[in-house]
């Protein structure tokens, strides 16, 4: 069982929670100017990074808000979950503590 | 006997007599005035307003409640409340007018959901072993103290779950959607068979 801890109300089951794709991908401003390469790429194309993942969740069967998660594509492990509107966590520094937690010299926090 | 199990699995059953089996019990609700209220809870105005026309402290605690004899104010998100009010000879009309009278002027909105959810009762002391088998919330946990409250799962039903009287050994008030609460209740009956007595 995987527990997600939302930032609204607290630690609760992976089956309460779906998954909306990538997280802070900006609409572009001067959405006039831009050519069809340029949308296709705010559109269409997404990291689909292996490892840090920033992407969008709802907690659906709770408290129905949005938020935002870090989460590592290999392990599934979510290193950090965070309101809308707050900045992005560093992902140097959460790299860092997933090697560190799995070198087992530290604990990952928030999962 | 087999027939008396499958009885207690129908439509017909939900406003039937309660399930009563000792340990466990199970029953419907009176109805009662259940209005949704929006605002943020960091708008110190809009919270005056609720608590002036409620009468009640606003929770500011997620997943709690605040409660008199008649009446729940209810956390549902950071910009949600749910105003439960046991009352049968006040309109749900006149509850709305009441709040927005009050929150006018400020940022919020004030909807009736009266007939939008039922209220289903599961009370004794095999009553948390039953909500165990369907949700997967830990109860003990965030239903701990009696002003608790939690939205989650039974089964495929979104749920809200509530402590009976502000007691948390008394029993579980479930609110669910009525299109689900056939649904509820058969999973609920089904369940609580293995605590029959």
């Amino acid at each position: 069982m995987l527990l997600i801890e939302c930032p609204w109300c607290g630690q609760r089951d992976q089956t309460e929670f779906s998954a909306h794709g990538e997280a802070h991908i900006a609409r572009p401003t001067e959405t006039a100017t831009l050519n069809d390469e340029q949308w296709g790429n705010y559109v269409f194309f997404r990291s689909n990074s292996k490892g840090l993942h920033y992407e969008r969740w709802t907690h659906d069967f709770g408290c129905r808000r949005w938020f935002n998660a870090v989460r590592d594509t290999v392990s599934d492990q979510f290193l950090v979950t965070y309101k809308p509107g707050e900045p992005a966590p560093d992902a140097k520094q959460l790299t860092q503590q997933l090697s560190d937690a799995t070198s087992g010299t530290a604990k990952v926090s928030g999962v | 006997m087999s027939a008396q199990i499958y009885s207690v699995f129908t439509t017909e059953a939900i406003h039937a007599e309660p399930l009563d089996y000792g340990a466990v019990s199970l029953s419907t609700m009176p109805h009662c005035i259940k209005v949704i209220i929006r605002g943020e809870h960091d708008n110190a105005a809009f919270i005056a307003a609720v608590q002036e026309a409620t009468g009640l402290s606003a929770p500011t605690r997620a997943n709690s409640v605040s409660s008199n004899d008649t009446s729940e104010l209810i956390w549902l998100g950071p910009s949600e409340l749910l105003y439960r009010l046991h009352n049968e000879t006040l309109l749900a009309g006149d509850t709305v007018q009441r709040l927005q009278n009050a929150l006018q002027g400020v940022h919020s909105a004030v909807v009736d959901v009266s007939d939008y959810y039922t209220t289903l009762k599961l009370a004794g002391p095999d009553a948390r072993r039953v909500l165990r088998k369907g949700t997967p919330l830990n109860v003990d946990v965030a239903l701990a103290d009696g002003s608790d409250c939690a939205q989650t799962r039974f089964g495929h039903a979104a749920i809200l779950l509530t402590q009976a009287d502000g007691q948390a050994e008394d029993g579980f008030i479930l609110q669910v959607r009525w299109t689900y609460a056939e649904y509820l209740w058969t999973f609920l009956a089904e369940a609580m068979q293995e605590y029959r007595t």
